[in-house]
């Protein structure tokens, strides 16, 4: 068993980890909340409706030998753990309304959420779940809420300024890893846009008591109803805001471009064929615009990653598998060429995207030429970087001679030598056995299915 | 000069967290007022509606 290096902060309960579980440790000091929720029905709710994992309790004498520890639950490694800033809008929204959702039955309960870190939520495919049951704690009578402050950090002031000025403002946590401080949000964004009473209360009115020097013993009383009435008052707040829509490079470029139209039932049918030839769990679907794609591989049963650079196609594809409850496709905004770090404490506390994703199969369909020439990336570095992280792999190639290829080349001619079908064989091939290549009809693109060496 | 360090820079937002608390009661107080007027109003145009079909 591993010791979970993002578990740390909270000394009630500790995460340890191993191929198939998720262990918790659970304190004596935890132990009442622990019990309470158990005993008032909260934790049996939650698991019956999904909002979290179901889990177990385990004897571990090992774990169980530690001072302190009183229980031990187990539960399943999830597919994939991602991060609020590799989230669109409309997934940290789910996030952040969930949050609220979980927070409002917890009070039902007589529980309340101690923290409201947006790191408690995860992803199922399109489905958002809470992970931390030891964030329950039982209700105190008139007390404010405690996490209010940090769901404003995490979740509020992020949504805010991604809605009033820029969609692409939420990546601010990767620096600002606790939250976007509240004085830092309201210095983005202009006066008119505390005009509204959410914006107003929760953000401008919340940042003026930020950094204030509190005497100790000074507390002020929350009754429950109002305690009630500022959850509810959240998330109306949230569900209103909406980010401006601008018109991107590959918004709706699956929908509108005749070129690839005609070629989408073939290339469908080609990856149907390899998909049939191999038996995988889990994807990777890199540069997926809107996710067409990977429904292929989220038909099957495979859990799907779909990623992208463009925020708008991603999104797109979270809307509709949201409402759709699928389970299966995972949407994430990335850029490839810049993909998320690893930071936080020890810079382990939050890995990298490469770090978490080893997967079965690789789809990367028409990005081949933008990483090798509008990104200057060499082919055969692109090929390590794959091969290191999956067994097999769809890709399609884009000959120098198809007219989006002719665009970018025209734009870094120093690429017309060293980008051909003949050096990209070269480069994949020190990496991978070629089991299959079909061209694609009526395209100057071929679509090749590697197994790793 | 305050020393940012070492406030816990969510100690205020309890204090101020009852101040939002008593305003969104009030602003609640007066939308479920509103809520009701529209909604007593609706039904009245509804009925005199049917009554005049």
């Amino acid at each position: 068993m591993i010791k979970e290096p993002s578990s740390f902060r909270d000394p009630e309960s500790k995460l340890l980890f191993d191929d198939v579980y998720y262990y918790r440790k659970i304190s004596n000091a935890y132990l009442p909340h622990y019990n309470h929720f158990k005993i008032s029905g909260l934790k049996d709710f939650l698991s019956k409706e999904n909002y979290i994992l179901h889990f177990q309790e385990i004897v571990n004498d090992a774990i169980e030998a530690e001072e302190h520890v009183k229980e031990v639950t187990r539960t399943e490694i999830i597919p994939f753990v991602s991060y609020p800033y590799e989230w669109t809008f409309s997934q940290f929204k789910t996030a952040a309304l969930f949050t609220l959702k979980i927070n409002l039955i917890a009070l039902e309960y007589g529980m309340v959420l101690k923290d409201a870190s947006m790191f408690n939520v995860q992803f199922m495919g399109s489905i958002p779940f809470f992970i931390d049951i030891a964030s329950f704690e039982i209700y105190e009578k008139d007390k404010p809420w405690k996490a209010y402050y940090q769901f404003c950090k995490h979740f509020y002031a992020p949504l805010f300024i991604a809605a009033k000025t820029n969609i692409f403002l939420p990546k601010l946590l990767l620096y600002f890893i606790e939250g976007i401080p509240l004085k830092e949000a309201v210095s983005l964004c202009k006066i008119s846009d505390f005009f509204s009473v959410g914006s107003f209360l929760h953000l401008y009115l919340h940042s003026q008591g930020e950094n204030k020097v509190v005497r100790n013993g000074v507390e002020k009383k929350v009754g429950k109803m109002q305690l009630v009435n500022i959850l509810k008052h959240l998330q109306s707040s949230i569900e209103k805001l909406t980010p401006k829509h601008k018109v991107t490079t590959w918004d709706n470029y699956n929908h509108n471009n005749n070129y690839f139209e005609d070629s989408k039932l073939d290339k469908s049918s080609i990856i149907e064929g390899f998909l049939k030839q191999i038996s995988c769990k889990k994807a990777l679907d890199v540069g997926a615009n809107d996710g067409f794609y990977s429904k292929l591989y989220s038909d099957k049963g495979i859990y799907t990653l779909v990623v992208d650079i463009d925020e708008f196609a991603i999104e797109r594809s979270f809307v509709e598998n949201h409402e759709n409850q699928n389970t299966k496709i995972h949407p994430l905004h990335i850029n490839l060429v810049n993909p998320t770090p690893a930071i936080g404490w020890n810079n382990v506390e939050r890995k990298s995207f490469w770090d978490r994703c080893q997967v079965d199969i690789i789809q990367a369909l028409a990005v081949i030429h933008h990483l090798a020439i509008t990104h200057d990336i060499p082919l055969q570095e692109i090929a390590s970087k794959f091969s290191q992280h999956t067994k097999y792999l769809i890709i399609e190639f884009v000959t120098p001679e198809d007219c989006q290829t002719q665009i970018l080349l025209n734009s870094k001619p120093h690429h017309c030598k060293d980008y051909s079908q003949l050096n990209f064989e070269i480069a994949f091939e020190e990496f991978f056995f070629m089991r299959e290549k079909i061209n694609i009809k009526g395209m100057k693109r071929d679509m090749y299915f590697y197994e790793r060496k | 000069m305050i020393v940012y360090l070492y406030i816990d820079p969510g100690a205020g937002s309890l204090l101020i967290q009852a101040l939002i608390a008593g305003i969104i009661s009030v602003f609640m107080f007066f939308k479920n007022i509103k809520n009701y007027v529209s909604a007593f109003f609706s039904i009245i145009i509804t009925k005199f509606r049917r009554k005049n079909d």
